[in-house]
């Protein structure tokens, strides 16, 4: 599969087919100095600011499973895999990626979802992608062919370099191989679904749930005026808000918690279960509630769960938006308007203790504008010099994360 | 293994260092005497021995950044001590460094229920955490047997794990926000209350550090709800092999439990003396499994591993049936390492994790090292994550004796990197293991490491001589490397 861009694009592609071939590569890019734009799928190539480079680097034609041992815990695999084909093996052993990431697209990669650090519903109950990468193989900014991590589950040997990798958006190495922490699928689901609460109630209640002993796997809240798929519409009128907690497990315990967490919320519910449970947290997982409109941008916010709601009321105040909440709080997904200030929405999620992406910027915004939250200036000299330590010839996607890095 | 080289320029300096610390930290916060440095002289590691030139013991983080501002200045290295639990010589000193203890600064800043997490200084001990939240049914999840003992600023200096991060995860999978010294002494502040980092994942990488990149001032964790109910499981087996199957076919089956730990037969005996867990002597080796949860969910988990551990041929099966049996079955698995000291004056623990397949090749060479080498072995081996817990027992008296556990404990490592694993899951690198470091990984993982270090310490000033084999120059490591005329590529339209 050869990766397709937009028509108005005369950017050349590069397609490469193993990690000395990505070295000849990035080798070739440093000595022309022409950078790279490097690419799973391009299903999330929105997400960044806009890199300047004759050419894409595409790691669709790496692809495939290296070794995927389901005892150990532990998947082999190359970053141009598609996120659903790698999934869909995983399943066939009863495993799964516990962060849940985020496909936008047929075309996701395994490496993208990665580098860009998404994760899923799931997030406050297994951890982030982040958790999830054990090792990797990569070729630096220096042409460098580099292994950081090891192929085992539990590991401190030297420095854990996967943190680094995972996050960074390809700005520090072209990931080439990647060794994932695979686990158990849940033999069983349920999802508690109770309509009508304002944002201040369902908030309250997930907070409520994340402190309880009935590990949920998923606390979503979404707002009046989102649109869901077909499995909710016979739980809560077209106007009214919907809350989402999710139970899974074996089940018995299933059974049990999602009683507990009903005699909690005190609420009426419905249930959703298996298959229609699965289809809600996929669509909240691809943000389909969320249609972004024209002019619009996505934003992601990420804060302390107590801050949400504030936060949601501060952004309404000043504009109109739509937006929900998942991991119970701690992350609000929100489309503005084009007038919304760049800079106003990180300085709120600052205030507000937490951390605001730019993920989609409307056509309108120019490919400069501030999409990580700004940095104090320790902490940006650090990632400068990071930048520097890995690729200080700004070769590698230059500037899709911060002007310099 | 051999101690760094003092630089006699930077020893001439002791008393201007201890006079320029004394100059701007409040009194009793500099240690220089002889007599008062000795607590100081070695962490966990008590083979590795040295005294520094001065101790710092601060009670803020404005007083880390003046110390660190001044040995900056004064370019003096600094060894980071939290509680000196560490057993990987992480905090042995330097003769020509200081020592900052942070044990001093160990009060809990705050509890916050709603958004589940902790604010705590880095001395906090790590069961306090645990312990401060326990009436509202809360815990923090990572627990080193040490626990009683170690700080969490140690814990994230390690990025410890403990018998349950099978389900719940290490250290590093627990935190969410840091606050930090930097090696000039500007305070830096990553994460926070929310999940994810701002960009690159600093935390990420300060957790494991080993006390090279920062000195941490603050920790915010993660807390848990306590499980409605924990039990543990004892299945008797003939052989540590038989077990290590278990295991195996316990994952097979789809289960994650809480903690998944064995022991050999040396293990069950030397522990059942000290802690009187009821474990059966003479038996080859036990597997205890822990599954916490809903009632309903551990009930039907038990009941699924009890299946799984008679076909895999368990000669007996226990279950707790309160919390203290539980408690009781743990107690001799905590208490493996102090144990030892029944069964002999010294010990040397090693710490590689292992692909769980190569288990019985892997136990078998130690059983032929132990034979080579004329030293015992005893195992107990965090079995769900493949880390095993070596112990090789010898007397320091003995003359030779060190050394022959030294040699036997590096061919067991290099062993578990010849099998495909690491060399440490969960101890560290620090002295002990740092000539090693060359077996696991290339010139250029190390290289790549190494810059990770320039980026935050170029003087290498924040211990040095643990983790690396050979430390390069930071300007020597900026350079780009020329791949065997790549340079000079014409172009690349194969592609
Ligand atoms: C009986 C026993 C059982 C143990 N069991 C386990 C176990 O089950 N799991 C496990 O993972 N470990 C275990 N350990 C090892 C040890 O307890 C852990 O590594 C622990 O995290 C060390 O904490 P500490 O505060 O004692 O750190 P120290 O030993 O003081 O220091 C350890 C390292 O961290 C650095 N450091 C300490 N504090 C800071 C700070 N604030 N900022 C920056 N760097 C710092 C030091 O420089 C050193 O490199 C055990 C040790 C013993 C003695």
């Amino acid at each position: 599969m050869v990766n397709q861009l937009p028509e108005h694009e005369s950017k050349s592609i590069l397609q490469p087919s193993n990690a000395e071939e990505v070295q000849d590569c990035v080798m070739a890019a440093l000595s022309n100095e022409a950078p790279l734009e490097v690419m799973g799928g391009g299903s999330k190539r929105f997400y960044g600011r806009s890199v300047e480079a004759p050419r894409v680097l595409s790691l669709a034609g790496m692809k495939g499973m290296v070794d995927y041992q389901p005892h150990e815990l532990i998947a082999v695999v190359r970053p141009g895999t598609p996120l659903a084909e790698f999934e869909n093996t995983l399943a066939e052993s009863g495993q799964m990626l516990a962060f849940e990431p985020p496909h936008w697209g047929a075309a996701a990669t395994i490496g993208g979802a990665v580098a860009c650090n998404l994760s899923g519903p799931r997030r406050v109950k297994a951890g982030a992608a982040r958790d999830h990468l054990l090792g990797f193989q990569a070729v630096t900014g220096r042409g460098d062919i580099v292994m950081g991590g090891g192929r085992v589950v539990k590991n401190v040997t030297g420095y854990d370099l996967s943190k680094l990798m995972c996050g960074s958006f390809g700005t520090l190495a072209v990931l080439t191989e990647l060794v994932l922490k695979v686990l158990p699928a849940a033999e069983n689901e349920r999802t508690v679904v109770l309509a009508g609460l304002s944002d201040g109630e369902a908030l309250a209640i997930l907070r409520e749930a994340a402190r309880s002993p009935y590990e949920l796997s998923g606390m979503a809240h979404l707002p009046v005026g989102m649109t869901m798929p077909a499995p909710v519409a016979g739980l809560a009128a077209g106007d009214e808000s919907m809350t989402f907690l999710r139970i899974e497990g074996p089940a018995p315990s299933v059974a049990q918690r999602s009683e507990q967490v009903t005699q909690m919320a005190k609420r009426q519910t419905g249930f959703l279960e298996q298959g229609e449970s699965r289809e809600v947290w996929a669509a909240i997982r691809e943000l389909q509630p969320l249609p972004l409109q024209d002019g619009e941008s996505l934003w992601r916010i990420t804060l302390p769960p107590t801050s949400s709601a504030a936060i949601m009321d501060i952004l309404r105040g000043k504009m109109p938006l739509r937006g929900f909440y998942d991991w119970g709080g701690g992350l609000i997904w929100c489309a503005l308007p084009a007038s919304a200030k760049a800079a106003d929405v990180h300085r709120f999620a600052l205030e507000a203790g937490g951390y605001a992406r730019l993920v989609r910027a409307s056509e309108e915004l120019d490919g400069k504008t501030q999409v990580f939250p700004p940095l104090a200036p320790t902490n940006r000299n650090l990632h400068v010099q990071l930048k520097q330590a890995f690729d200080p010839n700004g070769i590698l996607n230059p500037g899709r994360m911060y002007e310099g890095i | 293994m051999e101690l760094p080289k003092p630089d006699p320029q930077r020893l001439a300096k002791k008393e201007q260092t201890a006079q320029a610390l004394l100059a701007e930290l409040p009194s009793g916060t500099v240690l220089y005497a002889e007599e008062d440095l000795i607590a100081y002289q070695c962490d966990g590691v008590s083979a590795y021995r040295q005294t520094p030139m001065a101790v710092v013991l601060p009670g803020s983080t404005g007083e880390v950044s003046r110390a660190m501002k001044i040995l900056h200045e004064l370019q003096i290295p600094v060894v980071p001590w939290g509680a000196g639990t560490g057993l990987s010589g992480g905090a042995l000193p330097l003769a020509d460094g200081v020592t900052i203890v942070l044990a001093r600064m160990n009060k809990i800043l705050e509890i916050d229920y709603e958004n589940r997490c902790a604010v705590l200084e880095p001395g906090v001990t790590n069961l306090r955490i645990s312990e401060a939240v326990r009436h509202k049914d809360f815990y923090y999840a990572p627990d080193p047997s040490s626990q009683i003992a170690c700080s969490i600023g140690g814990n994230v200096a390690e990025n410890s794990g403990g018998v349950h991060c099978l389900k719940y995860g290490v250290t590093t999978n627990n935190l969410l926000g840091l606050e930090v010294v930097l090696a000039d002494g500007e305070v830096m502040r990553v994460g926070g209350k929310g999940m994810d980092d701002a960009a690159y994942d600093l935390m990420g990488v300060l957790t494991g550090s080993e006390g090279l990149l920062a000195i941490v001032t603050e920790v915010t964790v993660r807390l848990l709800r306590k499980p409605e109910l924990a039990r543990a499981m004892l299945a008797v087996f003939d052989s540590v092999e038989g077990s290590g199957q278990a295991v195996a076919d316990i994952i097979a089956g789809g289960m994650v439990p809480a903690g998944m730990e064995i022991m050999d037969k040396l293990a069950i005996e030397a522990t059942e003396e000290y802690a009187q867990s009821g474990y059966p002597v003479g038996a080859e080796a036990i597997l205890l499994v822990e599954f916490d949860g809903p009632e309903s969910e551990v009930e039907y988990l038990l009941g699924k591993t009890g299946e799984v551990l008679r076909k895999a041929g368990a000669t007996e099966i226990r279950v707790s049936s309160s919390e203290e049996e539980r408690l009781k079955l743990w107690a001799g698995r905590k208490a493996a390492f102090p144990a030892m000291g029944r069964i002999s004056p010294d010990y040397y623990c090693m710490d590689g994790t292992i692909p769980r397949a190569a288990l019985p090749r892997v136990l078998g060479e130690i059983r032929r090292l132990s034979d080579k080498y004329g030293l015992r072995v005893a195992n107990v081996f965090h079995a769900g994550d493949g880390n095993l817990h070596p112990l090789v027992l010898y007397d320091s008296n003995k003359p030779g004796e060190l050394e022959k556990a030294e040699d036997m404990g590096t061919e067991i490592l290099k062993l578990c990197v010849d099998v495909g694993g690491v060399l440490t899951g969960e101890h560290g690198v620090g002295v002990e293991k740092r000539d090693l470091m060359s077996y696991q990984f290339g010139e250029n993982d190390l290289d790549a490491m190494q810059r990770v270090k320039c980026s935050f310490d170029a003087d290498s000033l924040l211990n040095p001589g643990k983790m690396f084999p050979t430390l390069h120059r930071c300007a020597e490591l900026g350079k780009m490397h020329v791949h065997g005329g790549k340079l000079l590529f014409p172009d690349i339209e194969r592609f």
